[in-house]
């Protein structure tokens, strides 16, 4: 199944009822829309299709900022999102890592209301979080490998590690 | 060591502690106290008194006097939580903070929502006994403090109302402000601001905004992961100590952001801790962030 990924988010900003209890079940919170900001209305995410592992493309974001972090990321439903109507438009990416940047798409969402409708798609797709210090390592190791072009590492984030 | 009352009445003073029964208790008991969603059960601020003697409910209770804290006449605990610790059998009520109040001991009848817990735990033969973290030396230098000016080399000062001030316009500030990973917030600077000029009574304003119900998730979240990578060695054992209370907060949000700042802190003293709690964590998904966290730390222990 064709899926989307969408890094940098904070999972917490995605707990549901039971998690928040004051939640109704199938509402999401309105932090959740945090993890969402457009940008000319578009949506940065990556195709998601197993081909390259999801710690890789949250990695690579994660190069991009400019300290160590714990990062989370969400993979949600490809066709869920076009039956919304958003088009998805392929766009190459700006990160460190070459082949991921392969695999980034815009999401041209237009509306808060689909901005909306999108989140509640997002909310059915599965969480998970990298933990600061992995994000360290694997940035490390990026670099020793050559998977993260260095140059486009944060310089700051560089300097800490 | 010896303690006098003065006319005027002095500030509370907060000193970690965690109260802890023993015996008596069951598991069918427990988890109709508890009820079945959740093995903790957030108990609104109310306040309590302890004895060695067992609990009935509606009888004041005095809190003991003896051992460390023989010369303090008067103690009041804000209670936060309660948990059932079924592996060591303990039934644990969580004190985030233990006030001591400079006033003559008297029979402190129970707050209604308190009392509301023991009516319900009136088949628990519980008894407790009361563990201060600070010993009673720390504690009568606490309480001898009325000085709103604190040190950031004093790391037993406590939070002075300016200082709870300064720290709630920061929060105040920071709910106009977005979170991003691995961004440095304009509030975390804040923060760091004020632990390196006021040291651990930073921390525990912080402690005070965090803990009600009513704080901005986003910004206590901001705040407990900024806790974790705070660059103060002074304060680090304050800042874990608080992070591993929050495990327990009746906030899914707040225990996850506290299970990050001890990972930030990457100190195994706090493994114990995270793996009670990843035991006690009712919802799958913390468990499994908790379980990372665990892991982490076994790697370094």
């Amino acid at each position: 199944m064709s899926q989307f990924l969408r890094a940098g988010i904070r999972p917490d900003r995605w707990f549901a009822y039971p998690e928040i209890e004051w939640l109704d079940p199938g509402e999401i919170q309105a932090d959740a829309l945090i993890d969402l900001r457009t940008q000319g209305n578009t949506l940065s995410v990556f195709e998601f299709d197993g081909t390259v592992n999801a710690e890789r493309i949250s990695i690579a974001v994660a190069a991009g900022k400019q300290k160590p972090d714990d990062t989370g990321y969400a993979i949600f439903n490809r066709a869920a999102v076009e039956a919304l109507g958003i088009e998805v438009k392929k766009d190459p990416g700006a990160t460190a890592d070459a082949t991921v940047n392969g695999l980034h798409c815009n999401l041209n969402v237009k509306t808060a209301t689909r901005l909306v409708a999108l989140a509640q798609v997002v909310a059915q797709g599965t969480t998970a979080l990298i933990l600061r210090k992995r994000v360290e390592e694997l940035v490390r190791t990026g670099i020793e490998s050559g998977q993260l072009e260095s140059s486009k590492v944060n310089r700051d984030l560089r300097k800490e590690l | 060591m010896s303690f006098s009352a003065s006319t005027a009445p002095p500030e509370p003073v907060r000193v970690v502690s965690e109260l802890i029964g023993f015996g008596g208790t069951d598991r069918a008991t427990i988890d109709a106290l508890l009820g079945p969603r959740q093995r903790t059960a957030p108990i609104s601020s109310g306040t309590t008194q302890m004895s060695f003697a067992t609990l009935h409910p509606g009888t004041p209770l005095d809190f003991p006097t003896e051992g460390a804290l023989e010369n303090f006449p008067s103690l009041e605990a804000d209670v936060g939580a309660l948990h059932w610790d079924e592996p060591r059998g303990l039934l644990t009520l969580d004190s985030p903070t233990l006030i001591l109040t400079a006033v003559a001991p008297r029979p402190m009848p129970l707050l209604h929502s308190t009392q509301h817990f023991f009516d319900r735990a009136l088949s628990l033969p519980v008894r407790w006994s009361l563990t201060p973290v600070l010993d009673a030396t720390t504690a009568e230098q606490r309480i001898q403090d009325s000085s709103d000016v604190f040190s950031s080399t004093d790391p037993l000062s406590r939070p002075s109302n300016f200082l709870v001030r300064e720290v709630s316009v920061a929060f105040t500030a920071a709910a106009g402000e977005v979170f991003e990973e691995g961004v440095e917030s304009q509030f975390s600077q804040a923060l760091e601001s004020l632990l390196k000029t006021h040291g651990t009574a930073a921390v525990a304003a912080l402690e005070a905004l965090v803990f009600p119900s009513t704080a901005n998730p986003e910004v206590a979240v901001e705040s407990l992961k900024w806790l974790g990578t705070a660059d103060h060695g002074d304060s680090r054992q304050h800042r874990r100590r608080l992070l591993e209370r929050l495990l327990y907060s009746a906030n899914a949000r707040i225990r996850y952001a506290a299970v990050l700042g001890i990972a930030a802190m990457d100190d195994a003293t706090s493994l114990p801790a995270v793996r009670s709690a990843l035991k006690r964590e009712p919802h799958r998904r913390l468990r499994q962030y908790f379980q990372l966290v665990v892991d982490q730390l076994e790697a370094v222990q």
